[in-house]
C-alpha cells in the first residue's frame, strides 16, 4: 500500500493505493490520526487506486469517521473501486459513509 | 458453447481431484502472498473473478484472526489446502493454536448508528457472508482445522455435468448428477441409463441435489429414461419438446415408478413443475425413501 496526502482548500485528501489489510492498515490509521490531531477534520479518502481492503481497512475507516465527525468534520470516500465497494456494501458501511464518484465531487461536498 | 469453454471445462474436470497445498508463516507479511495463492488456485479450479475475490477475502480474514488470536505472540504456521468437491470450492486452513467458540462471536448489527458500532467482529461476519459454509474443528493434538466451502456456479459458465453411479442392488442404481443438464450433455445422461439398463437395472434414482440447472433437454432425458425403464420404444430425442407429449398419460400412476428424483433444488423443482413432469417422475427427499418406494 502507498499513501500520499495533499490539501485542497480546507480539505485534506489522503490517497490510498494498493491493498489494505491487517499489515498495511496501521499505516493508514497513523496517517489519518495525524490529520485529526492537527485539527484537519475535513478528510477525503481517495480510493481510486485501492484495489482491495479487508475488514482491517474498514476498522480504520470506521474509527476515523467517528473521530472526524466528533471534531465537526467528516471522512468521505471518493472513487471507490468494485472490490472495495463489495466489502463496504457487505459490512453496511455505505450507509454510514458518504461516497462520491471522484475527489473533486468529494471535496466540493464540504462546501455545501 | 464455444470451443474455449469446452476446453476450460475439460481442464476443470481434469483438475478436480487435485489438491493445492501451501504452508505460510504466521505473520502479517504473508497476507498478500496468501491472497495471491488463493486467488490463483480458485481460478485454476474453475472459479470466476467473484469466486476468487470471495476466497481471497475470506481467507485473509480467517488468517488475520488466527495470527492475532490463535497464535498470540508465538510464531505459528498455517497450511492451506484448496480443492474442488464437485461444484464446491473447499478451502481448508490447518494450524496449531488457541481454540475459541465460534458461536460466541456476535453477529455485528449493521443497522446500528455509527456511534454505537463496535469496532471489530467484522472478519467472521464477512467470512460467513462470502462462504456457504464456515466450520471450525479444534484439536489440541492434531491441530485446528477451519473448513470453508463455496458453491461455484460452474454450470452456467461451462455447461458441464458430472455423473457418479452407485449400485445399491443388482436391479437398482443411484445416479448423482451435478452441474447442469442441458442440450450439450443430456444424451450422456440417457446413454448412462441405457448402459445401466443393459446391466439389468430397472430402478434408477437420480439424486439431483447438486444439479443447478435443467433445461428442456434435461426433461427430454427424463422422459426417454422413463420409457427405457418401462421397456417402451425410446423416443427420438432429436424431436425435442414434442417428445414430452408422447408418454401415455393413462399409464402414469398405474405402473410402479421406475425412475425417481431425489432432492431437486428449488430451481430444478420449478422446471419440473412447469413441464408437468412431477406426475410422471416422483420426487423423494432421500435415496433410501425413493428406493423403498420403487421396490
Amino acid at each position: 500500500m502507498e499513501l500520499s496526502t495533499k490539501s485542497k482548500g480546507s480539505v485534506q485528501i489522503v490517497s490510498i493505493n494498493g491493498s489494505l489489510d491487517a499489515l498495511t492498515a496501521p499505516e493508514l490509521a497513523d496517517a489519518l490520526a495525524a490529520e485529526l490531531r492537527g485539527g484537519r477534520a475535513r478528510l477525503v479518502a481517495d480510493l481510486s487506486g485501492l484495489e482491495y481492503t479487508s475488514s482491517a481497512g474498514l476498522r480504520v475507516l470506521l474509527n476515523n469517521v467517528k473521530d472526524a465527525r466528533s471534531q465537526g468534520g467528516d471522512l468521505r470516500l471518493a472513487g471507490v473501486q468494485p472490490n472495495v465497494k463489495k466489502v463496504l456494501d457487505l459490512s453496511g458501511f455505505m450507509s454510514i459513509m458518504k461516497s462520491y464518484a471522484d475527489v473533486d465531487a468529494a471535496v466540493a461536498s464540504f462546501a455545501e | 458453447m464455444s470451443e474455449l469453454d469446452s476446453l476450460t471445462c475439460r481442464r476443470i474436470v481434469m483438475l478436480s481431484p487435485l489438491r493445492f497445498v501451501r504452508a505460510f508463516d504466521g505473520s502479517l507479511e504473508q497476507l498478500s502472498p496468501i491472497r495471491d495463492f488463493v486467488g490463483e488456485t480458485v481460478r485454476l479450479l474453475g472459479g470466476n473473478e467473484d469466486d476468487a475475490f470471495a476466497a481471497e477475502l475470506a481467507t485473509d480474514e480467517a488468517a488475520t484472526n488466527v495470527f492475532h488470536h490463535a497464535f498470540e505472540n508465538l510464531r505459528g504456521r498455517i497450511t492451506l489446502t484448496l480443492w474442488r468437491q464437485e461444484n464446491k470450492l473447499v478451502i481448508q486452513m490447518h494450524y496449531y493454536g488457541k481454540s475459541f467458540d465460534p458461536s460466541l462471536i456476535p453477529e455485528p448489527d449493521l443497522k446500528l448508528p455509527l456511534a454505537e458500532r463496535p469496532i471489530g467482529g467484522m472478519g467472521m461476519y464477512i467470512m460467513r457472508q462470502l462462504m456457504d459454509e464456515v466450520r471450525f474443528e479444534f484439536d489440541a493434538v492434531n491441530g485446528n482445522v477451519l473448513t470453508m466451502r463455496r458453491i461455484l456456479n460452474l454450470s452456467e459458465r461451462y455447461g458441464f455435468m458430472e455423473l457418479s453411479v452407485e449400485r445399491p442392488a443388482p436391479d437398482a442404481a443411484v445416479v448423482h448428477i451435478s452441474g447442469s443438464v442441458d442440450g450439450s450433455n443430456y444424451k450422456q445422461l440417457i446413454s448412462q441409463a441405457e448402459t445401466l439398463h443393459a446391466e439389468g437395472v430397472n430402478r434408477i434414482v437420480l439424486e439431483v441435489s447438486g444439479c443447478e440447472y435443467m433445461s428442456s433437454s434435461g426433461l427430454v432425458a427424463l422422459n426417454a429414461i422413463t420409457k427405457l425403464l418401462r421397456g417402451e420404444r425410446m423416443p427420438d430425442t432429436e424431436d425435442g419438446w414434442a417428445v414430452l407429449k408422447t408418454l401415455d398419460d393413462a399409464r402414469v400412476g398405474q405402473s410402479k415408478a421406475q425412475l425417481a428424483l431425489v432432492n431437486p433444488t428449488p430451481r430444478v423443482d420449478r422446471v419440473l413443475d412447469l413441464a408437468g413432469l412431477k406426475n410422471l417422475v416422483p420426487i423423494y427427499p432421500d435415496t433410501k425413501a425413493a428406493l423403498a418406494a420403487m421396490a
